[in-house]
């Protein structure tokens, strides 16, 4: 009798919302209706579409690894701001650990908040499997259409067996990366050598090559490599692997759903000898395996790297972002990196721009959750497009990076820019709170009647403005970006979730923690017979350790995925 | 029948005037316990009520679940342990790492307290104890990070070699993996040599002055004196130092591997320490974490009841 009159309310309350909603402002449940709100004592609709309960709403959520003093003085305003206009004081936890550690040791105590977001699947599938998150199928149907219309078919993706949802995803949504996995080269280097067009990976083999032979050492006597690298070896497999066209690391017979493992394959042995060239040559940094972030980064910003087998955004970061913060009004657009879009012959599609919908993290209510219909409502509000801007990008203010003006959402001129994005985005941070309290928010794009005219799509973390004939606006980005193709495909149906419990899971850090090793002894072989005799010999020990089942296993996955999609 | 309960009878009153020796030293040595009551209550709670936890290693443990709730399954993580892929591997590391530590580590501060010994001003005597100190302040990250600074292929020392024409091109030291256990025993020397050398000291300067006065008359030099005198009078402490570190021959280190060690060298970092933490902590695993740290503390006692036994054998001296 109370669900009926519950379901009847929602539903009245429901109606008369949509009745008042002006067609053109595009305004979703939860933004300006009290959708679900039956149960609780509301005191009316707020300017920006939260539903005002009369009593505080108040729980907290852990959200991984942070130092808490810095995360609680970025959270204040906005603390300040829920708790004027929403009535609703929220309090994240972090800790200086590692997360998964953490939260096994929250399992194993029992002591763990209401909340818990950014957790990886296996997480959250952990707390599922103990009975410690709540089901929230029917909280999602009468509480939060939002989750429902913005995941789509996608939702089916979190239903276990059952079709029950215990989890969410955070940080979901369309890739904003309009790049992804890249073969960079220095603009102004390019540019000197007669701007050579460079398609594949030998093509690119010889530009950097080039290069080095015409800048040998850079202005202080050190040193020039073509490539680099940070991450172990690791960027350097993975994006030739892009370049020939593998799914997270397998080739895939999609008729067959067959997986195989790159190790496995004769495109693995090529890129193996491709990169070992580099490093015969000694156009590989030799710290590669060493370095750190910041030891690469100064290795770019001192000029002694030409190139990079990796992500876009590791040469952005370290190279026209820092050299346009040191260099300040003496910084020359063109002292760059230009990425580009690297296809192996023969491949029909490269895969270099990977977009998971559903991302790699996941939000749960626990079991200590006093009034879940509650939160519920919360990150239905969160998920309306006005809520993701306030919970991405802050307080609306003049002066913060964006502002209400009259129903519209108006960037400040300055964000445009690209270059300036460090103090667009980052600096008002603590003035205004973007991103402190944000926990099922997509960090993909998002689209809306009401955002600014000049602004086509935005996410939480970026904005890419762009032209009507689909230039960007900001010079610096169409420099670096004008060979990028930028074509992504749709990596959700290759989720693949490993449980802390089950066999694979031991397999499979086996295998990344194997294959890592013998990838740096195969690239660092003297000889290219040696090279491929350490790579046979690599492929003998994974296959002895299991990679066959971890080939079977995520066959399996996508298998359940498409099925789960309909596909 | 008789003879039987003459025999109870007797061991009943053995019983009773053991229990009363027990407890007249007890009386006698008063003060000595109050002293140290808080220490054996640190003992206690930080020592022995954690093991209970060992029970863990005989159940399916996951976390969330309570042990009631897990289906014992006996030996099954130590099997497990030793049906590792990589586990023989692992053990060869963390022997071959702690017997460097135990041999080159172990003498080293003996040798670096004799020397320190012979100094005769006492001002350049607390300058070198102090710079032989220091190193054991300095955290791994900041030793790491050291140590990739000076050894990198572009670090103070290839650059040095380099400019003097020793070296053509920049030697790999710390991407190869055949040198990275003489990296980390010389890093783990570096910093621990002059904090372990203390020890030695103290027990040094408790040698019998007129034992020196004594060997000066016998014409004894200052090698003599060290050999003859100094050595024999520590020995109690060497041995003793000695046999408490024959318990950590199966910890090896477990930060110096994490940080150092890079994908070319796993086969030759990993150790037991390392392997747990990432394959039982940091998956949740409590129950397989548990039975390998069980297994590494029952070694490690007996290790260091054999020595002890051996020990007591050959020099009459012993720790228990």
């Amino acid at each position: 009798m109370k669900k009926l009159l519950r379901l009847t309310l929602a539903f009245t309350l429901a109606t008369v919302a949509a009745g008042c909603s002006s067609g053109g402002n595009n305004k979703e449940a939860g933004e300006g209706t009290a959708t679900g709100s039956g149960e609780f004592e509301t005191i009316g609709v707020n300017e920006y579409g939260w539903d005002v309960p009369k009593e505080t709403l108040k729980f907290s959520f852990y959200a991984g690894y942070d130092d808490q003093a810095e995360v609680d003085k970025i959270a204040a305003p906005m603390a300040q701001f829920y708790k004027e206009k929403f009535n609703v004081e929220l309090k994240k936890i972090v800790y200086s650990v590692d997360m998964n550690e953490k939260l096994n040791l929250m399992l194993a105590s029992g002591d763990y908040p209401e909340v818990i977001t950014n957790m990886s699947d296996d997480m959250a599938e952990k707390f599922i499997a103990q009975g410690r998150a709540i089901d929230l199928t029917e909280l999602i149907d009468q509480y939060a259409p939002n989750v429902t219309e913005k995941l789509g078919k996608y939702l089916n993706m979190m239903r276990n067996d059952d079709g029950k949802i215990y989890k969410l995803p955070a940080l979901w949504g369309e890739n904003p990366n309009v790049a992804g996995w890249d073969f960079a080269i220095r603009y102004d280097w390019w540019k000197e050598l007669g701007a050579p067009v460079y398609q594949t990976p030998e093509e690119f083999y010889n530009t950097v090559k080039q290069i080095a032979a015409n800048h040998p050492t850079n202005a202080a006597g050190n040193k020039v490599y073509a490539i680099s690298d940070n991450t172990q070896g690791a960027n350097l497999y993975n994006a030739m692997l892009a370049a020939y066209g593998f799914k997270n690391g397998f080739k895939v017979d999609e008729s067959t759903g067959e997986f195989k493992h790159w190790i496995n394959t004769d495109e693995g042995l090529e890129i193996a000898k491709y990169i070992n060239r580099f490093y015969r040559e000694g156009l590989l940094d030799p710290d590669f395996l060493t370095n750190k972030f910041e030891d690469w980064q100064t290795k770019v910003m001192n000029e002694r790297v030409i190139g990079n087998i990796g992500t876009w955004w590791h040469v952005w970061v370290a190279g026209q972002e820092a050299w346009a913060e040191q260099e300040q009004d003496k910084y020359n657009l063109e002292k760059r990196f230009m990425n580009v879009s690297v296809k192996a012959p023969g491949v029909e599609q490269s895969t270099e721009v990977a977009s998971n919908f559903i991302g790699s993290y996941r939000i749960i209510i626990t079991d200590k959750a006093k009034n879940p219909e509650q939160i519920m409502r919360w990150l239905n509000w969160e998920l309306s497009t006005l809520g993701t801007m306030i919970t991405g990008h802050g307080i609306p203010d003049p002066e913060n990076i964006w502002d209400i003006k009259d129903g519209k959402w108006i960037f400040k001129d300055s964000a445009m820019q690209y270059a300036k994005k460090n103090e667009n985005f980052h600096a008002v941070r603590e003035k205004f709170g973007s991103q402190a309290y944000m926990m099922i928010a997509p960090g993909g794009w998002i689209k809306d009647e009401r955002l600014d005219p000049r602004v086509t799509r935005v996410s939480v973390y970026d904005m890419w403005p762009i032209t009507e004939d689909g230039k960007f606006l900001d010079e610096g980005v169409n420099l670096s970006w004008q060979n990028v193709k930028g074509e992504s495909w749709d990596s959700t149906l290759y989720s693949v979730s490993y449980r802390g419990d089950d066999p694979i899971s031991i397999t499979n850090t086996t295998i990344k923690d194997t294959l890592l090793s013998e990838w740096a002894k195969i690239i660092t072989s003297k000889t290219e017979e040696s090279a491929v005799s350490t790579f046979n010999s690599a492929k003998d020990k994974l296959n002895k350790l299991g990679l066959q089942d971890l080939e079977k296993y995520n066959s399996d996955a996508y298998k359940a995925n498409k099925e789960k999609l309909g596909e | 029948m008789e003879q039987q309960v003459e025999n109870r009878i007797k061991l009943q009153k053995e019983r009773g005037s053991r229990l009363s020796r027990i407890g007249k030293r007890l009386k006698r040595e008063k003060e000595l316990w109050a002293i140290n009551i808080f220490a054996l209550g640190w003992v206690f709670v930080f020592a022995y009520m954690p093991m209970y936890g060992i029970i863990y290693s005989f159940f399916d443990y996951f976390p969330g679940k309570s042990l009631s709730e897990s289906k014992f399954v006996g030996l099954k993580y130590y099997q497990e342990f030793f049906s590792l892929p990589d586990v023989w591997l692992i053990i060869r590391n963390t022997l071959v790492i702690s017997t460097l530590g135990l041999t080159i580590g172990f003498v080293a501060p003996i040798i670096l307290a004799l020397l320190i010994n012979e100094i005769r001003s006492r001002s350049f005597k607390k300058i070198i104890q102090t710079i032989t100190y220091l190193p054991h302040f300095v955290s791994w990250i900041v030793v790491a990070s050291l140590i990739f600074t000076m050894f990198g292929s572009e670090g103070v020392v290839n650059d040095v070699l380099i400019r003097l024409g020793i070296l053509d091109e920049p030697f790999q030291l710390l991407g190869r993996g055949e040198y990275f256990w003489a990296l980390l025993t010389s890093a783990n020397l570096w910093k621990g040599i002059g904090w372990s050398s203390i020890i030695y000291i103290a027990a040094i300067a408790g040698v019998d002055q007129e034992l020196y006065q004594a060997g000066a008359v016998d014409g004894l030099g200052r090698f003599g004196m060290a050999w003859h005198i100094t050595l024999p009078g520590i020995r109690p402490t060497v041995l003793l130092l000695f046999i408490l570190g024959i318990g950590t021959l199966l910890n090896a280190g477990f930060e110096q591997q994490l940080l150092l060690g890079t994908p070319t060298t796993r086969e030759y970092h990993e150790v037991i320490d390392t392997y747990v933490y990432r394959y039982g902590i940091q998956l949740g695993r409590y129950s397989f974490a548990t039975a390998v740290g069980l297994m590494s503390s029952i070694l490690g006692l007996a290790l260091v009841l054999i020595t002890n036994k051996i020990s007591k054998k050959m020099t009459g001296m012993s720790i228990v």
